[in-house]
């Protein structure tokens, strides 16, 4: 079968706008019922999966296959780490799971050991895709 | 700086039709199009592709010209 670069990269721009659409609206119903509806997570846990994959996916996949601009990487964590922080603790608030000072630092410091895991595993990912095209330092 | 190619002239030189170059490049005719038409900018390979399909070298082919050369 035919297989034609320009309909490939036109078929790859679409699909990735219709994952953008995909993604953001998965935001907006997570947003929706959680602030709006007030639903408990275990109401939306499905949609909140879903999300969490998808993200998973496209983080760990760039880092896989070098899509990241290097000297970004600090930069871009320095403000990811706080805002996914502050995220988990205000919707962990709204679900009223998060009254004491104890359980905040429950959740932060659970929060602080699952991001460093992830930062961990997406930094190997990276090293191991610039030692197989021979562009390690 | 603008990409300017030579295809089309370089296909009518050859007498082939869109359709003929297409299926020695080994893509569809609406690429072909789009490429002479200046519309879709063509990977490496398949630049290389149509120079062999033409009997040309890159160099007949695809260029680059700085946007106020001819102002």
């Amino acid at each position: 079968m035919l297989r034609d670069e320009r309909i490939s990269h036109a078929r790859r721009r679409i699909m990735a706008g219709g994952f953008g659409i995909w993604y953001i609206l998965l935001l907006g119903m997570l947003y929706y019922r959680q602030f709006y509806l007030g639903q408990p997570w275990n109401e939306y846990w499905d949609i909140a999966l879903t999300f969490f994959i998808g993200t998973l996916y496209v983080t760990m996949a760039s880092f896989a296959q070098g899509a990241v601009y290097e000297t970004s990487i600090i930069r871009q964590v320095k403000w990811m780490i706080p805002s996914i922080l502050i995220t988990i603790v205000v919707v962990m608030y709204f679900q009223g799971l998060v009254n004491t000072v104890a359980e905040l630092l429950t959740v932060v410091t659970s929060a602080l050991l699952g991001l460093s895991m992830v930062g961990l595993l997406a930094y190997y990912l990276y090293r191991r895709w610039e030692k197989k095209n021979d562009l390690a330092d | 700086m603008s990409r300017k190619n030579r295809v089309k002239l370089a296909r009518v030189e050859n007498d082939l039709t869109q359709a003929q170059l297409a299926d020695k490049a080994g893509v569809t005719r609406q690429t072909i199009g789009l490429i002479e038409a200046g519309r879709f900018n063509p990977s490496l390979k398949l630049c290389m592709a149509i120079a062999k399909a033409l009997n040309k070298t890159l160099d007949d082919l695809f260029w680059t010209e700085e946007e106020n050369e001819h102002a």
